[in-house]
Order: structure tokens, then sequence, then C-alpha cells
């Protein structure tokens, strides 16, 4: 009762809704990149929201089925086929055994999310099947999977009876982003604070679970450069001592030492998460 | 005395006096056992800091406002000083594992033996860990090892590495690039996934010095 990876993809990892109450020895959350999505996909199949599943990025995986069980992929635009017959995101997907399901390139977006009806046969670290790469922890043997590995299903089902279908998300260019002040945002000037809030920033290369570089116009720092290092959450913005503002994502250390100014909505982290390429502003709630 | 402040929709963050001191970490850390063993609904998550705390919360179970209050109004006994753990970590200084010992002797002409020496004296602070699995930030360096870090970062440093950082020393507790000063090495595993941790926030350190042979005694048994 299992499904064998015949294409890893860029890098496909188990991720769940993330660990909780370890922070307090340098562990980060993990979990998720686009909660939402990965809830949906979770929610088709009949999964609680945050059960484990596999998150694929930028560029998909190909599974092979060894049994019989239904799954949905729902999250970033990337090509579907079920043994080279395309079918769509948002329902469900019912693989027989030998049956291939492969995912592709994400046209649109960047995390894919495919849940598998039943729950996957992943160990827990630290209460989580959240994968960590930088440490090598939680996931599959804590690195993203790859050809030739084989995931088993504990209690593989199949839907027969589900009529719900879930729309495929658009994905702008061009994104504002809402955001609620962080805790250092009164030490930001107030000309400062305005052209963070009038800036457009790009989205660059330096974009990861970790956190999104953002590029564009510095942000003048006042005396306050830096702050005694201190807590950080995913959507925290911190402002480098150059100006540079990066947003902490679902892999962010514990803890930082820049300003944080600005936090995103868990909705603007969503959204965050699925640019690859495009143009964002924030907006305060 | 304590500010609550909102940290994005489902944490917020305890501010204590803007200092690095060990009365604000002794408060910290009161704060921090209290609300560890205290069991208020919808706390995730207990990050202590140099002098902050981030709680991280389930907003179908709480809001920021019903917390805020229920921090507010804690009762600490701010005269708790109990549980302050010693861990001693051996340490080999030997220049095979010491990649750059010799060169901070030189650099602040001073004999190895007295590095050793100075940086095995302290008890050193545990104020919090944070940055990434089981790093510690510790307090209590002796100045005479103020040191800036490497001007290029080496690609791999060891797990277990011990070094030295502009007013700062720690352990590496994997394997990552860095550019730290480093001086020893423990054969101690500082971060092992699923195991209790070695130290905790509060706790105090002591470096005890081993020899090569010790190292790879210590090393093979774990």
């Amino acid at each position: 009762m299992s499904f064998e990876i015949i294409k890893g993809g860029l890098m496909t990892t188990i991720q769940d809704g993330g660990r909780y109450g370890v922070q307090d020895q340098g562990i980060p959350v993990s979990g998720f990149m686009d909660e939402s999505s990965a809830q949906i996909a979770n929610s088709l199949v009949g999964n609680t929201p945050n059960s484990a599943l596999l998150e694929c990025c930028q560029v998909g995986c190909t599974i092979k089925a060894n049994t019989e069980f239904s799954v949905a992929f729902y999250g970033a635009h990337m090509e579907l086929k079920l043994n080279n017959h395309i079918v769509s995101q948002g329902k469900i997907i019912t693989l027989t055994t030998d049956d291939v399901l492969s995912i592709g390139f994400a046209q649109k977006g960047l995390y894919g999310y495919l849940a598998i009806c039943g729950q996957l046969d992943i160990p827990k670290t630290y209460d989580s099947c959240a994968t960590y790469l930088p440490a090598k922890f939680g996931g599959f043997k804590g690195r993203k999977l790859e050809k030739g590995d084989s995931i088993s299903i504990i209690n593989p089902n199949i839907l027969t009876n589900s009529f719900s279908v879930i729309k495929p998300q658009s994905f702008p260019q061009q994104v504002v982003l809402e955001t609620l002040p962080g805790p250092e945002w009164d030490k930001l000037p107030s000309e400062s604070q305005k052209q963070l809030l009038s800036s457009t920033y790009t989205i660059g290369k330096n974009i990861n679970r970790i956190g999104y570089r953002l590029e564009g116009d510095s942000i003048p720092l006042g005396n306050k450069k830096e702050i005694i290092s201190s807590g950080m959450v995913k959507g925290t913005m911190q402002i480098t001592s150059a100006g540079i503002p990066i947003i902490m994502m679902a892999d962010a250390p514990t803890s930082g030492g820049y300003l944080r100014v600005l936090n995103l909505t868990e909705r603007a982290c969503d959204q965050l998460a699925q640019m690859q390429t495009g143009k964002v502003q924030f907006c305060m709630v | 005395m304590i500010e609550v402040k909102r940290f994005g929709e489902k944490s917020l963050i305890i501010q204590f006096e803007n200092i690095i001191s060990i009365p604000v970490h002794q408060q910290v850390k009161n704060y921090y056992k209290h609300l560890l063993h205290s069991s208020i609904d919808g706390i995730k998550s207990i990050s202590p800091a140099y002098n902050s705390i981030t709680l991280m919360f389930d907003p179908l179970v709480t809001s920021f406002d019903a917390l805020k209050e229920k921090v507010e109004n804690l009762e600490i006994d701010s005269n708790t000083t109990a549980d302050q753990k010693v861990v001693e970590i051996p340490v080999c200084y030997d220049s095979s594992l010491g990649l750059d010992i010799e060169e901070v002797a030189q650099s602040k002409n001073i004999a190895i033996d007295e590095i050793i020496h100075l940086h095995t004296a302290p008890h050193y602070t545990v104020y919090m860990l944070g940055f990434s699995p089981g790093f510690m930030y510790l307090g209590g360096l002796n100045p005479q090892l103020f040191i800036p870090r490497k001007k290029t970062p080496r690609l791999q440093i060891p797990a277990g590495a011990v070094g030295l950082a502009d007013q700062q020393t720690g352990i590496y507790p994997s394997a990552t690039p860095g550019g730290w000063q480093i001086i020893g090495q423990t054969p101690l595993p500082i971060f092992q996934v699923n195991e209790k941790p070695l130290v905790q926030m509060g706790d105090q350190i002591k470096f005890k010095p081993i020899d090569l042979d010790t190292f790879h005694q210590l090393k093979n048994t774990k």
C-alpha cells in the first residue's frame, strides 16, 4: 500500500501544519508555504486540513501507484497528467495500481500540493511530519523526495462520491499584500514608513522556504539599525542594515537581529509564497 | 515593566527592558518558566530571547486581547533563582580542530595556553537558543578574547566547532558555512533530533579542555 516516486521534481517535500512548542530550542516551525492551498488539497480528499502531503516547488514530481487511492492537487498551475492524459487540479483523481501521475512545471504560481486520501506513513519529528531541509530532519529521511523513494499509505482510500470541485486560483503578477505593524514599526522614521508603504518591490532570485528577499528601493533606517536578537515568525518583514526588506517564510529562523517593521497576514504569506516573479506592494489592514 | 505587543495575526511578543543583562535575563527566564508550566489555553509555542518572549497562539482558541490580558496579569515570583544547571562541555583546543587558534593567539599576542585558560575559566550564561536548532547565545566571554569574524566565511564548519565572533563565543550545533574564528571542537552532539536538549535557556555552561585522544574516545562512544 504505497506509491513510488518516478521523478522527484525540483524540491518535493513532505509538509504539514508545522512543528510547534520547540522554538525555544531554535527549531523553526516549517510546514506548508501556502497554507490555504495545502488545506484545500487536504479537504478535497477528506483529510484534516493540516495533514501531511507532498509540497511541490516549481517543477512537480511524478508518482506511480502500487495500490488504489484517491488524490487531489491544488495550488500552482502545474500541468497534471494521469497516464499521459491531462487532468485538472481542485478535484478528486483516483489512481489504480501502476497508474502514473505526473505534475509538471508551474506556469503560474510556485507551490503545488498533492494530498493523498489516507494517512502517509511518515514518522513524526517533534510531533510533525514537516521536512526541514537545512538541518536534514522531518519528512522523508530529512530530505526532498527522489526517484525510487517509496512512501507507504497507512489507510489508502478511494472517494467515489465526491463532487467537490474547487476552481484554480489566479496568480496576478502584481499583488498588494496586507500587513500589520511589526514590533519595530515605530522605530522606522516616518518618511521611511511612507516610503515602504508606497514603494513597489520585485520578487527576485533570492526566494526560498526560509525567506523572500525583495528587490527595489532601499529603506533608510534611523539611528537604530539592529535590535537585540529577538523572535521571528512567518510573515515577519525585516529590514537589513542595508535597507533591504526580507520577508520570513515557513522555515524562518526562530530569532533575528534586524528591525521587524511589518508582519504579513496569513493570506498575504500565502499570496507571496506563490510568486515566482512579479511585483508587490504593502498596505496596512 | 513589560509591554505586550501584537506580532502578526497569531503571535505576540512580550518585551522587557531594552538591554542585555543578567537581571533582565532572569526576569525573562521567570516569565518563560511560569508560562511553560501555566496551562493557558491556545498557546502553541513559547520562545524566549535576551529581552523578549514570543508566544504563538491558536486564533481558534484564544485571541491577542485575551492573551495579552492573561500575560499582563501573571503573578511572577521575581525571586526565583532555582534550577540553575551547570553543563560541562568538553572541548579539544588542538590546532587540528581549533583551526584558527594559532591565528587568534598571534593577532591577540596571547599564548595558546592562555587563550584556552581564558576561554575555559568562566561560567557562561545561556541567554537563549535561536537562529538555528540548538544554537546557544552565550554571555560572559572575557573581553581579551573579543575578535572580529573571519573576513571570508568558511564554506563548511564541522558540527561541534567552538568559535569566537566579536563579543560572543558559541558552538556550531550542525555543519554549516560560517565566519567564526574556530578555536576548538566538542565531541558532544550539541543538537540531536528528538533528543532532550543538552542545554536550555537559563542554564550555565563551562568548557573543559581535553586532549586529542580524549576527544576521539568521546567522539567514538557517542
